[in-house]
This record gives structure tokens, sequence and C-alpha cells, in this order.
């Protein structure tokens, strides 16, 4: 049979079946009548003629079939009966497959969610050239576990050609954008080793990259753009190569566009320049400030490689240049890119994987002894199926066509569950990916839904189909009228409840122990109060005309006054950094120091610097330990003064008063004056909520010239809402100065939410999936139990007779119940604690182990599943003995 | 399923492909044809013909059209296509071995 015919055939079927069927019956009818003819011409009248034309053809209806099987139309006809007839069971027991495509939609737009953003994160490849080989790299250094790397390391591992093809270095800045008519912006600007895009094997959209000199001074002032700046800002006019921007007030040139999907190496970078190392920073192994370090492996070399290497290097190093005798020494390691990105998501993103696979499974069980208890109930009609001649292929088939409706509106049900959950998931992506890999569902999602649904209908489908079959026909028979009888005990559907619980209670615990950690940190005391406080940045450094220190004062004065006249405003300030901007555990932001009369045999002390104006304790309300705040009175004339939080205190002056304590920013030796302490504060959870509190000193900004950084994050306290406030303040600094930026405009309780975000979605969601689990166990249970009831309707009506109370019906169903139950919970439990370590990770402040989530979690299902059970029960003791006898 | 008809397993596409290959004939015309030709030898339930033709249609041996009979009936006629007639020669020739082949067997014993 060729292609082309069959094909023909078959939609001959799907699209004029009733002609062809028409034109079987006028060909067959033809032929009647032309032997008719014939027979008439021999002397028979026209009706017996039509009679022997009849008798001489044969099985009328029996050829017609015959036909529609040689033109290959009888299997489609069947399936669309049974389809047909799938329909009508299924519109027959609404009730059960509304539940059962709802709990496969569930189980299938989970699955399919999750696997997408776990592709998108974990597996989908970065979209550089070879990205497997990009490696970035960590220091252990300073009581960090991943601390940024310094220039001066940068240095050392650039050499190291064997192991590394190159090695590219970027350093984070910010950049005023201003000119071409529009409002000024603040730009997140990276400043890269020129080597970092054929490193990487990127090409730009437009224009082109680097050359290698290009970051020695007087060629350096070359910029490429990202392509959302590009369009956003300049309407992506591609004549912008080769003209000049204006970044912190200076002219750059644009050497091109980059392409949508690069953003290296965080999502909101939006400029590229070149990196400008002097030899000086270059042998600067003490400030870590490299945002990233990015290098790629020689063909052939492997992580592990490349990190005994670098530990090598590392006491080569610790050999020349002794650690500080407080810390020990630096060690060098590098991660895959990837790894780097996904650190902190992966884990989460792998339970919640097992999660919903989990639910997957549990979904498919259920639907499997749903089908199975309905098509026990129909082991009747089966029987009578087989006995008027259908063969087991046959009712096999049609059992199958069945689910399969089931599977495909389960299905179709869950794609678009997927595709609309997807927009949720998307804030599981890490921040710093979700420019370079877009979250979408793809062809090889759709075909792992494809490979589900075909898993599941095979899964739920055929086990209860294989089941449906094994039966004796005369046994059957023998027994027909008594429907009840021919049910078996439901092995298969105990077990299926058994895993059910044991699933359930696993994701509840874990559920349990994300949502303690989510709590722990949700109620943690940060150590300031973030309710009614308003911040926002104004980068001044970065724009030409607040280079001096005294405009940038006056700047911030003339802000703070205007603030302080705002309706509500009671407390305004200005700080460095304020909580929670900058996250993370790393070292970024500490400054050397010495402790008067303490001198150390290598190394320096470091501690976090934070410049203020007076208020900022009283804004964010952060508690005096000790001392005194900062007044008016520590202006540039009076003697200097600091105030340290706890941990300095505890750290450099252990067991003793921290308060006129003296400090000075350099090596004893300079010619600096020495610092005095004044006051001591709580620790404030500063770099993220989960990050323990480290050394950190405030000081005056009227005092902190020179080396000090520079502060630019206002925050405002009032007495109402914060809403509108944002802009209120925005419209302040513009009517101050026009072309002066403001970014980052978010109320500080937003941005512990933030903070916490991750854990929180985490959480909720795990927690989400474990309701969905013990939802799914509970109908499990429910249906098992309520066969059961059913099955031993006669049994207990005998009991009931022979007077047993109400009491011991309920007792010995919830006894069976409680049984299954006790079962699953004792393997789950198991489970949960052989697995806690996978989970481990993501928590914080509660232990994988926790008793008592394990107690809760326990108490919780087992009450739920009883109750699941009481139901049924309760109605096994509505069962009238008299009614349950006769039924026989 | 099918009820084995008087025919040799078979030979009745290479009737029905023979007795086609001269002019193009309806279903009733090729019974007819059949059993006159084969001097009522051969007796073929008519309705089986259906089936085999459905068959050869389907592998596109064959194709068929409907027009008015010499009586002024319409019926489906079939003809031959040009795969149709190299299957033609094809069963013939296996036939006319087959059939040699028999008439020694028979004719040796």
């Amino acid at each position: 049979m060729t292609v082309f015919s069959s094909l023909r055939t078959f939609l001959d079927f799907v699209f004029r079946r009733s002609q062809v069927e028409a034109e079987m019956e006028e060909e067959f009818r033809s032929h009647l009548r032309s032997r008719a003819d014939d027979l008439e011409h021999r002397g028979l009248s026209r009706g017996e003629a039509e009679r022997e034309a009849r008798i001489e053809f044969g099985g009328y209806q029996r050829y017609k079939e015959e036909c529609r099987e040689r033109l290959g139309t009888r299997v489609l006809q069947e399936l669309a009966a049974d389809v047909r007839y799938g329909l009508r069971q299924l519109h027959r027991n609404s009730g059960v497959n509304i539940v059962a495509i709802l709990i496969l939609a569930l189980g299938i737009g989970a699955t399919t969610a999750m696997f997408c953003v776990v592709d998108t994160v974990l597996l989908r490849p970065l979209p550089y050239r070879q990205p497997g080989r990009l490696v970035s790299f960590f220091s252990v250094s300073a009581g960090f576990t991943r601390n940024l790397p310094a220039p001066g390391d940068y240095a050392y591992w650039r050499t190291e050609k064997n192991i590394f093809e190159g090695v590219a270095a970027v350093d984070s800045r910010s950049y005023t954008l201003t000119g071409d008519g529009a409002a000024s912006e603040q730009l997140d600007v990276e400043a890269v080793s020129p080597e970092l895009f054929p490193l990487l094997g990127v090409t730009p959209l437009l224009g082109r990259v680097f050359g290698p000199d290009e970051n020695k001074p007087g060629t350096d002032h070359v910029v490429l753009i990202s392509h959302r700046l590009w369009r956003g800002r300049f309407g992506g006019d591609p004549s912008l190569v080769g003209r000049s921007i204006l970044m912190n007030g200076q002219k750059w040139t644009v050497d091109g566009v980059m392409r949508p999907d690069f953003s290296f190496p965080f999502s909101k970078s939006e400029a590229w320049i070149p990196i400008d190392l002097t030899p000086e920073q270059l042998e600067n192994r003490g400030d870590h400030y490299l945002n990233e370090v990015v290098g790629r492996l020689r063909p052939g070399v492997t992580v592990e490689q490349a990190n005994a290497e670098l530990l090598s290097l590392s006491q080569q190093l610790a050999r020349e240049y002794p650690a500080p005798s407080n810390g020990s020494p630096e060690r060098f390691f590098v991660e895959p890119l990837r790894a780097t990105y996904t650190r902190t998501a992966r884990s989460g993103l792998l339970l919640l994987m097992a999660a919903v696979t989990f639910i997957l499974l549990t979904a498919c069980a259920n639907v499997a002894s749903l089908l199975l208890s309905r098509i026990e109930q129909r082991q009747h009609e089966i029987t009578m199926r087989a006995m008027l001649g259908a063969s087991r292929a046959r009712i096999f088939r049609q059992l199958l066509s069945e689910s399969a409706v089931l599977a495909i509106g389960g299905c179709v049900l869950g794609i678009l569950l997927a595709e609309s959950s997807l927009g949720l998931l998307k804030a599981l992506i890490p921040a710093d990916l979700v420019q370079s890999v877009p979250l979408t569902l793809d062809f090889r999602v759709l075909g792992s839904v494809v490979m589900i649904l075909l898993v599941s209908t095979l899964l739920f489908g055929s086990t209860p189909g294989m089941r449906a079959l094994q039966f004796d026909l005369n046994e059957t028979l023998k027994q027909a009228p008594t429907r009840t009888l021919t049910l078996r005990r439901p092995r298969l559907g105990e077990t299926f409840v058994v895993a059910e619980i044991a699933l359930s209670i696993m994701l509840l615990i874990g559920a349990g122990l994300l949502l303690k950690s989510f709590w722990k940190l949700r109620f943690l005391d940060p150590g300031f109060r973030s309710e009614h406080v308003m911040t926002l940045s104004l980068v001044t450094p970065t724009t030409q005309r607040y280079v001096d220190f005294n405009h940038r004062t006056d700047l911030f004065d003339r802000v703070l006054e205007r603030v302080r006249t705002l309706p509500g405003v009671t407390a305004a300030a200005f700080t460095s950094a304020a909580p929670l901007n900058w996250t993370g555990g790393s070292m970024i932001g500490t400054i050397p120091f010495t402790r008067q009369g303490v001198v150390l045999q290598h190394g320096v002390d470091r501690a976090q610097d934070r410049v203020i104006t007076p208020d900022y304790f009283k804004v964010l309300q952060i508690p005096l330990d000790r001392g005194r705040f900062f007044d008016e009175n520590d202006g540039p004339n009076a003697s200097l003064v600091a105030i340290v939080n706890q941990s300095m205190a505890r750290t450099y002056w252990p067991n003793q008063d921290a308060i006129d304590k003296r400090f000075k920013l350099g090596p004893a030796t300079m010619p600096i004056p020495w610092i005095r302490i004044v006051g001591v504060v709580r620790d404030v959870r500063q770099m993220g909520l989960d990050q323990p509190p480290r050394p950190e000193m405030y000081f005056p900004y009227k005092q902190a010239r020179g080396n000090y950084m520079v502060m630019q994050d206002l925050v405002v306290r009032t007495t109402g809402t914060v809403a509108g406030l944002g802009d209120a303040l925005r419209h302040l600094v513009s009517s101050i100065d026009p072309d002066q930026p403001v970014s980052n405009v978010m109320p500080m309780s937003e941005r512990v939410k933030h903070d916490i975000a991750p854990r929180r979605l985490r959480a909720y969601l795990l927690g989400g999936l474990a309701g969905i689990a013990v939802a799914l166990a509970c109908v499990g249970i429910y249906g098992v139990m309520t066969c059961a009831v059913a099955q031993r309707t006669h049994e207990i009506g005998i009991c009931a007779a022979v007077g047993a109370t109400p009491h011991d019906i309920v007792v010995s169903i919830l006894g069976r119940g409680a049984r299954l139950t006790l079962l699953g919970l004792g393997i789950g439990l198991a489970g949960a604690a052989i697995s806690g370590r996978l989970i481990a990770g993501l928590l914080f402040g509660v232990k994988s182990t926790d008793p008592l989530t394990f107690v809760e979690s326990a108490v919780l299902l087992t009450a739920v599943a009883l109750l699941a059970c009481y139901i049924p029960a309760r109605r096994a003791t509505k069962i009238d003995p008299m009614v349950a006898l006769r039924s026989q | 399923m099918a009820k084995p008809t008087d025919l040799v397993q078979g030979t009745l596409d290479l009737l029905i492909l023979k007795t086609i290959s001269l002019e193009s004939k309806h279903g009733w015309a090729i019974a007819k044809r059949i059993q006159q030709v084969s001097q009522e030898a051969l007796q073929i339930q008519q309705g089986s013909l259906y089936p085999a033709l459905h068959r050869l249609e389907q592998q596109a041996w064959i194709k068929a059209e409907w027009r008015p009979t010499e009586t002024g009936r319409m019926a489906k006629f079939y003809s031959l296509t040009r795969s149709g007639r190299k299957q033609l020669e094809k069963e013939l020739a296996t036939w006319v071995r087959l059939s040699t082949a028999i008439n020694i067997v028979v004719q040796e014993a």
C-alpha cells in the first residue's frame, strides 16, 4: 500500500466518510440491479429477480465490513466509537472524571512548569562559546568563604597560562548618563578586561568589541552598551556607533551595541568600559573588590586540575606574603560559571522538581485507583462484552481509549496551567540569569510533556485494564447477579495509598522546614526597624560637579533640610550604604585600620565602614548599646570620632569597654590623627538577613573626607505611609538639581521582603505542593475506604445484625485506614530522615532532622487521613442490616 | 473472518486484473465475465468481489470511475493503472510457473 494512497484513505475517512460509505452502498445496489436486469431477461419477475440477485450476492453487510477493512478505515471507526463511548462514560461519571482530569492537570502542569524552570536554570547552556569551560574565581580570605577577588590575585591568575586560555576581570561601577535631552540616569557600568569578549565568545550586534589596547590611557574612553539601553534610551539608532555619549560628564565613544541576551556578569549591567588597572592596583592583594573574574579553561583541563594548581599557587603566595595573625592564609578556587549563577537556586530547584515529580506520581496513582475502582464496578459490563464475542484486545483498547480521553483532557489543561504559572515561577530564576536565558515553554519541554502523557496513560490506563481482563468468564458469569461479590480487595489501591502517604509526609516535612526557616528570618530582628522608612540612592561623585567635597556636602545638606519639611517626615539621613543594599557574603567595602597599642605580626585589621549623617540611627531606630550618637558638634574641626557595632567591639576589644578606645585608618606610623570611639550600636543585618553581622564602623560625614566611602543612600522615616513619599523625594531632588539622578527608590520594608523573597517563594511553593500531595493522599485513602465499605456492606450488615454497635463498626473501619496511614508514615518519616541533608543547605535556624517538624507533620497528616476515613466509616454505620442482608 | 472462496488463494486478484486488462468493467460485469470465460467452472461469490476490488484500488493497481452502463444504469467501472498492468504481468508469470510446476507433479504421480 503506497503511502500516498493510505494518506488519501485516511483523509477520505476524516473528511468525507459519509460519501465513501454512500458510494459503497451505491456500488452494491448497482451490482444488484444489473444482476436483476439479467435475471429478468431470463424470464423471472422483477421481484424474484431482485431476490435471487441478493441471494447470489451473499452477506451484504459482511462484504461492506470487509470493504471497510480493506480500506483500512475500520480501526479508525472503532477508535472513533471508543472515544465517543469514552466521552459518554466521562459524561455519565462527570464528578469522578472532573476530579481525575483536575488531578492529572495539576500533576502534569506542575511538572511541566518546574521542568521548564529547571531546564532554563540548570540545563540550557549559557549563551557563550563552549560555556562548560568557563569558570569564575573566588578567594577564601578574611573569614569569607567566597570572597571577591582582589586585583593582585587576578594579576597572578592570568599568568597561569597552562590552565587558562584567558582570564578577565570585571569591576562594577555606577555612572550617570546625561545629555541627549532625556532625564539623567544612573547606569550599572562594568569595567572589564578587553579580553573578556573573545574569552566569552560573544560578538556585538553592531560595531565592534574593545581592541586589546583600548584600556591604555588616552584610548580608554570607549563604551559598549546593552541592547536594552540602546533600544530604550537611544531608540535603536544604528548611527549611535562611533558617536559619543556623556557619562559622568565625560565623552565616551560608543564602540558597539551588544546582543539582547548579553548581560554579563549581572542582568542589570547596562554598559561595558575597558578596565584600567594600574601597576599599583595589580599588586593590591588586600582589597577584594573585583565583582567577577572569569576564566576559560584550556581544552582538557578539568576544574579539579585548575583548583589543584591554584592551591599550590596560593600556598606559594602564603610563604611570600604571610597571612594576618588573626586569619588563615588566603586560598583561591574556581568553579564552573553556571554553578556561580545557580549556587543558591540549584538545591531549591532540585527540591521543588523532586516535589512535583512526587505529585505527578501521586496524581497518576490516584487516577489509576480511581479508574480501577470504576472498572471493577463495570466488571459485569466488561464480562458481558466478552461474552458477546469482543476479543480481549478489543476490550483493552476500549478501556485504554477511555483513559486516553482523560489523559488528553488532563494534558491540555495541564499545559495551560504550566503556561500560566510560568510568570510566578520566573522568580525562581537567579536574578543574574534572567536576561541570558529567557523562560519559555519550548519544544523540548512540550516533547517531555508528551512523554509524561504517554507514560501516565500507559501507567494508569493499562494497569486497571490488565486487571479488568484477568477474569474467568465462567466464574464471573456465575456470579453475575451479585455484583458486589465480584469485587476483589483493592490491594493495588492500598499500595497506592501507602505510597501517597509516604510521599506526602516527606513533602510536608520539607515544606515545614522551609516555612520555619522563612519565618525565622521573617521575624528575625534585623537590628533596625524597616516600617515607615523610605530609601533611595543619590549617586553623586560620578557627576562632575560633585567631585568636590564641599559641593557634595552642600547638596546633602540642602536635600536633608528640604526633606525634613515634608509632611510626616520625622527624620532623614544619608549613609554610604543602607542595610541590604549590598548583599552577599564578601569583603567588598572593608577598609584596614590599626588599633592604638596593638601590634600585629602580619596583615591588618579590617572592618566595613559607613559614613552617615547624625540622624541615621534615629531613622532606622538602631539602638545604642553604650556611649553616645553623633551630633552636630562632630564637625570638620572637632576631634575625630567613630561609632562601632557590637561585633566590632567584641572582635577587636574583647572583654573591654570599646568606648574611648582609639584607632586610625592606616598603619600606626602614618601621620594621621587617631579616631576615638564614642558609641557602640547594636548589630545590624547589613549584608542579608541570613548573613551574620560583621565588624562595622560608622563615621560622621562632616569628618569623612578623602578615602572614605561616599554617601549615596538616603533614608527617611515618616509617621504615615511611605506610599507617595518616593515621588515626593524624586521631585524634591530634581527641584534642587535637575541633573542629579535618583535610583533605587524603595521602602525599607520592600528591601527586607526582597531579601527573603526567594526563601518565601520556595517555602510557599513547597508548602502548596505538600498541600496538594496531602489532598491527593486523602482522595486516595477516601476512595479506597469507600470502596472497602461498599464491598463489605453484607459483612457489616451481619455484624450489625448480631449486635455490633456503630462505634465498633467505625473503629473497625478506621483501624484499617489507620494501618495504611501508619505504614505510609513509617516509610515517609524514614525517607525524610535519610534525605534530610538534601535540604539542609536551604534551612536557616532549623535542623533538617528537627523532631518538632517531624511530629507536627505526622500528626497533621494522620488527622487528615483519619478524617478522610471517617466519612466512609460513618456511612457504614448507616447500613440497615435488613437491607444489607436482603441485597444478596 | 472472510469465508474462503472456492478459488485458490490469491487467484481472485489475478482473475480480476486479467478480466479488466482489455477494457474497464463494473463489478457485476467482472463476475459475469469470469463465469462465462471459465464456462461456469469458476463460481465466485459476487459480494466477495468487492473487498478484493477495494484492496486492489488501495494498492493503486486499479482505478475506478462512475459512468453509465450500456443499459443506462450508473455503475462504478474499474480499469488497470500502469502499475496494475505491471502487477498483472508479474502475477501471470508467477501463475504460469506455478501451474506448470503443479502439472508436472500431478502428471508424474
